[in-house]
C-alpha cells in the first residue's frame, strides 16, 4: 500500500533583498565565505602597535577582525591582492616613486648616505620613460597599484624599501597561482600592556560570512620582522642602506618563507648562556592542504662567526617545529637561518623563532591529574628555577587540557594534561614483570614512565570472567615521545589483545581528539576476560627507547561506552530567520553505538538549533543552527551539548568541541579544535514584508517509502516566491532527489523523490537550500527592444531548518 | 719517463683493485640468466600489434570531462563542460570538448570502468603501468616487457631502441623494474615543438658532427682504463652502448627524429605544440618499427582551477591524438598499431569549489577511463560503465591488468608465459586478477 506524505513546514526564510549571498556553507559552487590562510607576522609584542597582512580569499569586503581573549583590538586598513599582475607603466610610477622616498631617507641619514651614480642614472632613465608616456597621453589614467606591499610607501625605511623591491620581482616563474591567499588585507593590531601571553585566534568577518581561524601569538620579547634580502648577510650589509644590527636577546623573529628562500639574522649571546631556540612554523599552521609534506618543515641553523654550523635541528622529538637548547660557547655575533627542509616556500610559509634564556619544559610528570583537586606534577626542562607546578586546580571538567605553566612571577610554554574523575595510582619502582608487577584497581589512572632503554611497567589486577575490560594510553596526546605498546595477559603469559597504534579513521577522516598529531602513537585494546583471576597489563616503548620525559597515562578500566564530539565549522554567521548548516562528527569509545541528542547548553538562548539527534551506529549528523527574535549584533560562542544514556541507564554527557576540517597534503583530513564556536550575527531592521522567523518544524521529520514520493510544503511571502527558482539538498539520504518545485498559494512545494534505485534506506538530517533570481538595482544588462533591463543574479536565499529523514523498505 | 712508470704502476694498482670490484659487479651479468630463453620459449601468440603508442596522461585526467561525460550529473560534477557531442561511432558520446576525437570515435574503443582503487600517484602509476600491486619485487612495465620481448633479444634491428619516452622520463617509479636497466626507456628530451628537435645525446643544437666526432677522438685518447681491462664484461657492455648512441648520433636515427622532414600540413594537423608534434614523432618511431612508444604528456594533475586548465589542454589533446589515430589509419598503420591513451587514475567527479581548490578535481582511483584504439582492438565500442555521476563502476570493473594482458596478447606476447627474474620464481608475465572480468574479449 503505497502512501504519499504531504506535510507542511512552516518555514519563514529571512534573506539579503540586495540579493547578495545570504548566510554560510552555501553549497552553489564557488562559496563567498572568507578563507584565511595566513597571517604575518603571526605575532606581536604586548605594548606594541603592529600592523600584520592576512592573506586568504574572498576577504574583499572585509569589514572587522576578531580575535579571542583581552588586550587585543584590530582595525583593517586596507584590502588588496599580493599577486595582482603590475604593468609596465605602474612599474615606472613605483620605480619613481621609491626613488623619491630614498632620496628622502637618505637625506635624513646626513652624510652616511649618499644617492649613488647609478642611482641617479636610473632615475633620470625613469622620468625620461615617464615623460615620454605623458606626452604620448599614455600615463593619463595610470597611478600607482593598490598592492598591499605599497601601503604606506612614504614612511618606508631603505630597508624596508629594498624588501619591497626584493617581493615585487621575486621571480614569478617561481611562484605557483594561489587563489587560496592571494587577497590581502592589512590590519592594524593594538595588544594591551597587559594582554595575556599565549596563541589567540583571528577570523576576518566580511559581508559574506566569518572566516575560518588562524592563529596570531602575544609574546612579552621584542618582536622583528625580516627584510630581504637576508639570503646572505655579507652581501646585505652594502652601502645606503641602514645598518642591520645584531639582535638583543630575547627576541622573536618573524619571517615568510618564499621558494629556494633562506632567512637568516644575527644575534648577540654571551658565552654560557643556555638559550631556548624556539619555532613555531606547524603550531601556527598545523595543516596545508596543497603540500607534501602537508606543513611547512621548518629547519634551523645556528653558525658561529666563523662561519662554522654549530647547532641544527629540523624537529623536536616528534614534533616538526625544530627547538633547539644551544649553550653559547663564546661571546660574540651569532647567524641563525631558517628555511624549509626541501626549500619550498610561498607566503603562507610563515615562521616564528624566539631566542633567549627563558624558561622551556619539556616534559612533565605525573601527566594529569584529579578533576578539581590540585595536582603537584615534576617539571623539568631548560632555565627552570622551579621544579614544581601546580596544574588543573581550578578545572572541573574531565579530558585534555592546555596552558601556560606560570607561577608567581614567572611563565612558561604551554602544557597539556589530562584531568580525570578515576583513581590516581603512580607506578612503583621495579615493576617490569609478571612476577614484581604492581597492584592496580580496575577503573584507575596510572601515572608512570619509561625510564630507560629496554624498560617494561607490567600492572595486575584482579578480574572476573566475562569483565570488558579496556586498557588506554594516553601520552603522545599530551606531548610525551613514548610510543606506547600494550598487552593484556594471563598469569601464564597467554596474550589476550595487544595494541602499539590505535588510530580511528573514516575514509581519510582521522577521528581523534587531539587533530593535529599525525603519528597516532597511543595504544588501546579491549578485551573480555576468559574466566576470573588474576590478569597483566604491560607498557613498553615500541621503538626501545626510554628516559624520564618517556611518561604515560595507562587507564585500565571496565569497558566504559563513551563518546566525544566535533563540530565544524568553528565560525558561522546568521541573521535573524536564517540557519546555517554544521556538522557534528562523533568519536566514539569503548565501543559506544546509542544515539546522542543535540542541544543548546545555555538556555534561554538566541539560538535555535534543528536536527540535533545522531543515531545509533552514525559517525556524523548535518544539523542546522538558527537566530531568533530580534537577533544580536557581534559575536557570541555557542555552546552545545551531547547527551545519551548508555545500556546500563547512565547518562553520558558533553560539550561538544568547535572544530574546523582541514585536508593535509591533498589527502587527509583532520578534526583541528578551536577555542570556541564563534557565531557573528547582525541585526536587521524589521521591514513589513519581510516574514517572521518561526520555530514550528514538524517534530517526527519525513518518513518515506523507498520507490515512492512525498510532498513538502513551504509557506514564505510572495516576493520570495516569485524569486525561488531551484532548491537544492545540502545533505540528505543517498540517492533521494527534488524531482519538482511548485509555486502553490501560500509558497512552494517541493517533489522529494525516492524512487530510485540508488536510494539507500536509513535515517538522516535533511538540509534544503533555496536557490533564485534577483536583479540588481544597480547594473543593467545590454538593451533589448530598446529597454536596458536589470542585470539579474543567481543567488543562495538560505538552507531550511533541518528535518530528520527516514527512507524504509 | 720512470716516473711515467711509476705513474702507470700506481695506476694499475688502483686498476687492480677496480678489477676486483668490477668482478664483483660483473655477476650482475647472471641476474637474469635464462631471460633469452624465456624470450625464445615463451609461447608464440599470434601478434596483430607490432608497436604501442601509449599517451601517458601525467598525472591522471579527468573522465567525465574526456571520454566519460555525465551531462545529468549537475554542475557541481560538470562545471561548464556539462555538455556531450555524437560521434561517428553508434551510441558513443563525449564530452564536447572533443570535438575532433567525436570525428574518429569509429577508431577507439573506451573503457569507463577502470578501477585499482589507489590515489596516489606513485602507487597508481606503478598499478596501472605494471598491473601488479607494490611488494617485495619490482615490476617492469609493459614498456619494458615489450621491449624485453620484442627488442633486441627478439631479434630487434631497428635504428633506434626498442622503447622509447617522448620526452621526459616519468620518474615515479622505476620503468624497468628487476629487467635491469638494459630494458629502461630511451628518452629523449628535448622538444619536438621547437625547430630543432634537441634529442639527448643524438641532437645537440650548437654541435657540429665534425665537432661531435672530435670530441669522441678525444675520449678515446683519455680512456686508457678499457685498454688494461678488456676483457671486462660491464665495459663491454659500455662499449656497446657508445656504438649504439654513437650510431644514433651520426646514422639514420638523426634524421628520423628531424621533424622538419615533415610536411608542414602534416605538423599542423598535428598542432603545434609539445604534445601534438610527439604524436606526429610517435608515428614516425611506428613506421621505423620501434615496439613501444611512451608520450608523457603532462599537466593533467589539476587540483586546482582545473577548468582553466582544461580550457588550454584539452584543445590540445583533442586535435594531437585525432590527428595521431586519423594519420596512422590513413597509413595503414593503425592495424598494427595499439594507441592506448590514459593515466594513473581519474579525477574527482565531484568537483572540489572551496579553497585552496577553487574548483579543482582530485585523485580518483576507484572508476576512471582508459582508451585503446588498433593493433588488434576494435574501434567504437564501449566497455563497461560508470554509475551516473562517474564515480563508481556500474557494470563490468576492468583492472589495469586486464588491459595489460589483453595487449600483451595482441602483441604476440603470452601473458600466461614466463617472465625472467633475479630470483628465477615462476612469474607469469601477466597473471589475470582473479576478482575481475579478465581479458577485454568483446573488443579483441
Amino acid at each position: 500500500m503505497s502512501h504519499k506524505h504531504i506535510l507542511t513546514i512552516y518555514i519563514f526564510c529571512m534573506m539579503c533583498l540586495t540579493g547578495q549571498v545570504y548566510g554560510q556553507n552555501s553549497r552553489n559552487a564557488v562559496s563567498l565565505v572568507p578563507k584565511v590562510g595566513y597571517i604575518y607576522p603571526a605575532g606581536g609584542e604586548r605594548g606594541t602597535v603592529v600592523r600584520v597582512m592576512i592573506g586568504g580569499q574572498m576577504l574583499r569586503g572585509a569589514k572587522d577582525v576578531h580575535i579571542t581573549g583581552d588586550g587585543v583590538t584590530a582595525k583593517v586598513l586596507k584590502i588588496g591582492r599580493i599577486s595582482q599582475n603590475i604593468r609596465g607603466d605602474q612599474r615606472l610610477l613605483i620605480a619613481d616613486k621609491m626613488i623619491t622616498v630614498q632620496k628622502q631617507r637618505m637625506e635624513e641619514m646626513g652624510a652616511d648616505a649618499k644617492p649613488s651614480k647609478g642611482m641617479e642614472k636610473r632615475e633620470a632613465q625613469i622620468k625620461r620613460k615617464l615623460q615620454q608616456l605623458e606626452d604620448k597621453g599614455e600615463l593619463k589614467n595610470v597611478k600607482i597599484p593598490d598592492h598591499p606591499l605599497l601601503f604606506d610607501i612614504e614612511d618606508k625605511s631603505l630597508r624596508e624599501l629594498k624588501h619591497i623591491k626584493e617581493m615585487l620581482q621575486f621571480p614569478r616563474a617561481k611562484k605557483q597561482p594561489n587563489a587560496q591567499i592571494a587577497n590581502t588585507l592589512i590590519v592594524e593590531l593594538k595588544i594591551e600592556d597587559d594582554a595575556p601571553l599565549g596563541i589567540r585566534e583571528l577570523r576576518v568577518a566580511t559581508k559574506s560570512g566569518l572566516s575560518n581561524p588562524i592563529k596570531y601569538d602575544i609574546s612579552s620579547f621584542n618582536e622583528v620582522t625580516e627584510l630581504e634580502p637576508n639570503d646572505d648577510l655579507a652581501v646585505v650589509n652594502e652601502a645606503n642602506l641602514e645598518e642591520l644590527p645584531a639582535y638583543e636577546l630575547p627576541i622573536v623573529l618573524n619571517g615568510q618563507i618564499m621558494p629556494g628562500d633562506v632567512d637568516r639574522f644575527v644575534f648577540t649571546a654571551k658565552q654560557g648562556q643556555k638559550l631556548v631556540v624556539e619555532t613555531q612554523a606547524r603550531k601556527l599552521i598545523p595543516y596545508l592542504a596543497d603540500a607534501v609534506p602537508g606543513w611547512f618543515q621548518a629547519t634551523i641553523s645556528i653558525y658561529d662567526e666563523d662561519g662554522n654550523e654549530v647547532a641544527f635541528a629540523d624537529e623536536w622529538r616528534f614534533n616538526p617545529d625544530p627547538l633547539l637548547h644551544f649553550t653559547v660557547p663564546k661571546s660574540g655575533e651569532y647567524e641563525i637561518e631558517i628555511r624549509d627542509a626541501i626549500y619550498r616556500g610561498r607566503e603562507d610559509f610563515v615562521y616564528r623563532v624566539k631566542i633567549g634564556e627563558y624558561p622551556y619544559i619539556t616534559h612533565m610528570y605525573p601527566l594529569g591529574g584529579a578533576i578539581g583537586s590540585k595536582t603537584i606534577v615534576n617539571v623539568d626542562g631548560w632555565n627552570l628555577k622551579h621544579q614544581h607546578v601546580a596544574i588543573n586546580k581550578h578545572l572541573y571538567k574531565d579530558g585534555i587540557h592546555r596552558e601556560n605553566a606560570k607561577g608567581k612571577n614567572w611563565e612558561a610554554n604551554d602544557l597539556t594534561f589530562v584531568v580525570d574523575d578515576v583513581t590516581e595510582i603512580r607506578e612503583t619502582a621495579n615493576n617490569n614483570s609478571i612476577a614484581n608487577s604492581q597492584r592496580i584497581v580496575i577503573d584507575s589512572s596510572i601515572n608512570g614512565r619509561i625510564e630507560n632503554v629496554g624498560d617494561s611497567d607490567v600492572f595486575s589486577f584482579i578480574g572476573k570472567k566475562a569483565d570488558k575490560i579496556s586498557v588506554e594510553v594516553i601520552a603522545r596526546r599530551l606531548g610525551s615521545p613514548i610510543d606506547s605498546v600494550v598487552k593484556i595477559m594471563t598469569a601464564e603469559g597467554e596474550v589476550l589483545g595487544w595494541n602499539d597504534d590505535y588510530v580511528t579513521k573514516v575514509g581519510h577522516l582521522h577521528k581523534d581528539e587531539i587533530g593535529v598529531i599525525t603519528h597516532h602513537a597511543d595504544s588501546y585494546c579491549s578485551v573480555e576476560l576468559p574466566e576470573d583471576g588474576e590478569y597483566f597489563v604491560k607498557i613498553i616503548d615500541a621503538q626501545n627507547k626510554g628516559g624520564k620525559e618517556f611518561g604515560y597515562r595507562l587507564y585500565v578500566r571496565q569497558t566504559k561506552p563513551d563518546f566525544r564530539l566535533r563540530a565544524t565549522p568553528s565560525s558561522i554567521m546568521l541573521r535573524p530567520g536564517g540557519v546555517v548548516p554544521i556538522e557534528i562528527h562523533v568519536l566514539r569509545k569503548d565501543g559506544f553505538e546509542g544515539d546522542i541528542n543535540i542541544a543548546l547548553a545555555d538556555k534561554p538562548s538566541d539560538f535555535v538549533i534543528h536536527g540535533g539527534f545522531i543515531p545509533a551506529g552514525q559517525e556524523k549528523v548535518w544539523m542546522t543552527v538558527g537566530l531568533q527574535g530580534k537577533g544580536f549584533s557581534g559575536y557570541k560562542n555557542l555552546k552545545l551539548i551531547g547527551t545519551s544514556i548508555d545500556v546500563n541507564e547512565r547518562k553520558i554527557k558533553h560539550e561538544i568541541v568547535a572544530a574546523d576540517e582541514v585536508m593535509q597534503a591533498f589527502l587527509w583530513r583532520h578534526l583541528v579544535p578551536a577555542e570556541n564556536l564563534l557565531v557573528m550575527a547582525q541585526k536587521v531592521k524589521l521591514q513589513r514584508n519581510l516574514p517572521k522567523h518561526s520555530q514550528s518544524i514538524l517534530s517526527d521529520g519525513l518518513v518515506i517509502n523507498k520507490g515512492e514520493v512525498a510532498k513538502l510544503k513551504l509557506k514564505m511571502n510572495k516576493w520570495q516566491k516569485d524569486r525561488i527558482s531551484d532548491a537544492k539538498i545540502i545533505h540528505g539520504i543517498e540517492g533521494v532527489e527534488i524531482a519538482a518545485i511548485n509555486k502553490t498559494d501560500t509558497g512552494l512545494e517541493l517533489t522529494i523523490d525516492a524512487s530510485d534505485d540508488t536510494v539507500v534506506l536509513g535515517r538522516d538530517n535533511m538540509i534544503i537550500e533555496l536557490i533564485g533570481t534577483v536583479e540588481s538595482r544597480k547594473r543593467k544588462s545590454s538593451q533589448q527592444d530598446g529597454k536596458a533591463k536589470p542585470k539579474t543574479y543567481q543567488v543562495s536565499f538560505g538552507a531550511i531548518p533541518a528535518f530528520a529523514i527516514e527512507v524504509t523498505e | 719517463m720512470s716516473k711515467g712508470k711509476i705513474e702507470r704502476l700506481s695506476i694499475m694498482s688502483r686498476r687492480q683493485a677496480l678489477k676486483r670490484s668490477m668482478l664483483g659487479l660483473g655477476t650482475a651479468g647472471a641476474v637474469l640468466a635464462g631471460k633469452n630463453d624465456a624470450v625464445a620459449q615463451s609461447k608464440q601468440l599470434k601478434a596483430k600489434a607490432k608497436s604501442v603508442i601509449q599517451i601517458w596522461m601525467w598525472g591522471g585526467p579527468s573522465h567525465i570531462d574526456t571520454f566519460d561525460p555525465k551531462p545529468h550529473a549537475g554542475y557541481d560534477y560538470c562545471g561548464p563542460l556539462n555538455e556531450t557531442i555524437s560521434t561517428n561511432a553508434d551510441g558513443v558520446q563525449l564530452n564536447a570538448s572533443l570535438p575532433n576525437l567525436a570525428k574518429v570515435a569509429d577508431k577507439f574503443s573506451i573503457i569507463r570502468s577502470m578501477t585499482h582503487g589507489i590515489n596516489a600517484h606513485e602507487t597508481a602509476s606503478y598499478r596501472v603501468q605494471t598491473g601488479h600491486t607494490p611488494g617485495r619485487l619490482v615490476y617492469p612495465c609493459v614498456g619494458a616487457v615489450t621491449s624485453l620481448f620484442k627488442g633486441y633479444d627478439a631479434g630487434y634491428k631497428g635504428i633506434v631502441p626498442p622503447y622509447i619516452v617522448l620526452t621526459q622520463p616519468q620518474g615515479r617509479f622505476s620503468e624497468a623494474g628487476f629487467l635491469g636497466s638494459k630494458y629502461k626507456p630511451f628518452a629523449t628530451g628535448g622538444d619536438p615543438n621547437t625547430e630543432v628537435f634537441a634529442v639527448e645525446g643524438i641532437v645537440a643544437k650548437g654541435i657540429s658532427d665534425e665537432r661531435q666526432h672530435q670530441r669522441r677522438q678525444l675520449l678515446r685518447e683519455l680512456d686508457t682504463l678499457d685498454d688494461v681491462m678488456s676483457g671486462c664484461e660491464e665495459f663491454k657492455r659500455m662499449n656497446q652502448c657508445e656504438e649504439q648512441a654513437y650510431e644514433l648520433m651520426f646514422g639514420d636515427a638523426k634524421k628520423l627524429f628531424d621533424l622538419r622532414n615533415e610536411n608542414n600540413d602534416i605538423r599542423e594537423r598535428y598542432g603545434r605544440n609539445t604534445f601534438g608534434q610527439s604524436c606526429l614523432m610517435a608515428r614516425r618511431l611506428v613506421e621505423q618499427g620501434v615496439p613501444y612508444i611512451t608520450i608523457n604528456y603532462k599537466g593533467w594533475d589539476s587540483h586546482k582551477m582545473h577548468f582553466q586548465s582544461m580550457s588550454r589542454k584539452l584543445p590540445e589533446l583533442d586535435k594531437g591524438m585525432a590527428a595521431l589515430l586519423g594519420d596512422l589509419s590513413e597509413r595503414g598503420l593503425l592495424d598494427s598499431t595499439i594507441v592506448w591513451w590514459g593515466g594513473e587514475f581519474g579525477r574527482s567527479p565531484k568537483v572540489l569549489w572551496d579553497a585552496p581548490w577553487n574548483g579543482g578535481r582530485s585523485h580518483y582511483g576507484k572508476c576512471f577511463s582508459a582508451v585503446v584504439a588498433g593493433g588488434g582492438f576494435q574501434g567504437g565500442h564501449i566497455v563497461g560503465a560508470s554509475d551516473d555521476k562517474a564515480l563508481t563502476v556500474a557494470d563490468r570493473p576492468v583492472y589495469p591488468e586486464d588491459l595489460i594482458g589483453s595487449m600483451y596478447e595482441l602483441l604476440g606476447i603470452d601473458p600466461d608465459g614466463v617472465l625472467p627474474n633475479p630470483k628465477g620464481l615462476d612469474l607469469k608475465v601477466m597473471p589475470e586478477n582473479i576478482d575481475g572480468m579478465g581479458r577485454l574479449r568483446e573488443i579483441m
